[in-house]
């Protein structure tokens, strides 16, 4: 079945243009191809667009963060016909949906001396949960939710670096305490994170070793529940 | 049976929620005295740092209520989350359901998980009814844009929402209606907290809504009470009021008087009244 959806796509060249725009389209597109396909439809038509291609490639519909191998017939219900596409973070905007990613790569480094290469790739598969966060554009060094998610993997795959991994993420201007909840910016909703979050927080709280102001603070509080 | 659950999150400045619900529910006479010796909704922050309590403290009341087979009425967002999501945790996990169960035996109690958790609105729904209710409407609301605050709420939205059209408000869509409302990292950021609200409200001031409907009393803490913080923080005048559906609907139901919808609570003066 053929679909009809009228798109604002986000253009942005960080070369040449000083503020990004939208640039409306009208697409006709099989239910059965991915949001992928609709992408590189769209490409066809205006050749200098840029938009992730790859396993973890992810961009924003309507401001849901959500992976480009979506099946247009699974989500043309939720979204409608008109869509704007926008990248995951248009301040990390090169080419269009194109993002810098260096700040997320970089924060995978606090896990360097111990995850291996097939740990890096589950990192990348929490793109959107780095990208969706507030305030990682509000602190520079801000963690990051794809860390937490990906510090609870990894606590489970290394139980004896457990409370490294934990400590790491224990500092009040950088951790796990700025994280704020993001189920519903993402597509399909999804509370993984938070389960995680929860998991990690209570794991710091009871983790004696664990020492700093903020947290001895957060210990005292849990105390007094 | 109701037994009306007032020991909400920051109750000492929330209380609105409790004095324009009892307002509420007794001009349309529901009976739903207080849940008396309840414990503490910690909500999901409390959660985050003592899952243990968290459970045990919404099973208490679970079981509380079953004890005087009554149903428990939620008048705000985050009691009502805080109790399902409990009961659905101590279904799913035999740990958890233990180490809670030896906890409520030592209080004489059996954990119950077949109490049923009612929110206000499902209420004016199901047990007043909206055909009476528009009924009862004195003061129509057609004048004004209300903006309603969801945050990363999923239930009960679109009750919310027809409670709110059936008094006639236009309701405004804003982009921020989904975002944090920053309570949850308060205690790690005062100036990322009132950043994240001050920027829901300003979003919804630029989009003309004449006030805010928060249903949950922590974003009533960050939107009403914080209100002053947040504007130093965005560095704009926000000066919204924020109401919650019940005050709104007491309002629509002719409700004049101040105190009776809570507003000695609010630090925001409104016009409305």
């Amino acid at each position: 079945m053929v679909h009809k959806l009228v798109i604002e796509v986000f253009r942005f060249d960080s070369k040449v243009d000083y503020l990004p725009y939208y640039k409306k389209v009208t697409i006709e597109i099989d239910a059965k191809k991915s949001v992928a396909d609709l992408l590189a439809l769209i490409k066809d038509d205006e050749s200098s667009f840029g938009y992730p291609t790859g396993e973890n490639a992810a961009i924003r519909i309507d401001s849901k963060a959500i992976f480009t191998n979506e099946k247009i017939e699974d989500i043309r219900e939720f979204f409608g016909e008109q869509w704007q596409l926008d990248p995951l973070s248009s301040k990390h905007s090169t080419k269009d949906l194109i993002i810098n990613t260096e700040d997320f790569e970089a924060k995978l480094e606090l896990f360097d001396a111990f995850v291996d290469s097939d740990d890096k790739e589950v990192y990348r598969s929490y793109i959107r949960e780095h990208y969706t966060s507030p305030i990682v554009n509000l602190e520079e060094d801000f963690i990051g939710d794809g860390l937490f998610a990906f510090a609870y993997d990894m606590v489970q795959k290394y139980p004896d670096r457990r409370v490294e991994i934990l400590e790491s993420i224990a500092q009040k201007e950088s951790g796990v305490w700025l994280h704020v909840n993001i189920s519903n910016k993402l597509y399909p909703v999804n509370s993984e994170l938070e389960r995680k979050v929860v998991y990690l927080k209570n794991a710091i709280i009871n983790e004696p070793s664990i020492v700093n102001s903020f947290v001895n603070a957060q210990r005292a509080i849990s105390g007094g529940f | 049976m109701y037994r009306l659950f007032d020991n909400i999150i920051e109750r000492d400045v929330a209380n609105s929620f409790v004095v324009a619900a009892q307002e509420l529910l007794g001009r349309l006479k529901v009976e739903a005295p207080v849940l008396k010796n309840s414990k503490p909704d910690i909500a999901t922050e409390g959660e985050a740092l003592n899952e243990e309590a968290f459970l045990y403290n919404c099973a208490y009341n679970l079981a509380l209520a079953k004890g005087e087979e009554a149903d428990i009425l939620c008048i705000e967002d985050s009691s009502y989350t805080s109790l399902n999501v409990a009961k659905i945790m101590l279904l799913q996990s035999c740990d958890l359901r233990d180490a809670v169960m030896q906890r409520l035996d030592k209080d004489g109690f059996k954990l119950c998980l077949d109490t049923k958790v009612l929110h206000v609105n499902e209420v004016l729904r199901d047990v007043v009814g909206f055909d009476k209710l528009q009924k009862m409407i004195k003061l129509p609301f057609d004048k004004f844009n209300i903006a309603i605050f969801s945050g990363n709420r999923a239930q009960n939205l679109d009750l919310n929402e027809t409670i709110l059209a059936l008094l006639g408000t236009n309701i405004v869509k804003f982009e921020r209606q989904n975002d944090s409302d920053g309570y949850e990292i308060l205690r790690a950021s005062k100036r990322f907290a009132y950043t994240l609200a001050g920027t829901v409200m300003l979003d919804a001031f630029d989009n003309a809504a004449d006030f805010v409907v928060a249903n949950d009393a922590r974003s009533f803490v960050m939107f009403e009470s914080h209100q002053k913080s947040l504007e130093s923080c965005v560095g704009r005048d926000i000066g919204l009021s924020v109401f919650s559906t019940a005050q709104v609907v007491l309002m629509a139901l002719g409700c004049k008087d101040g105190s009776k919808l809570g507003l000695d609570f609010h630090k925001v003066a409104t016009t409305l009244i």
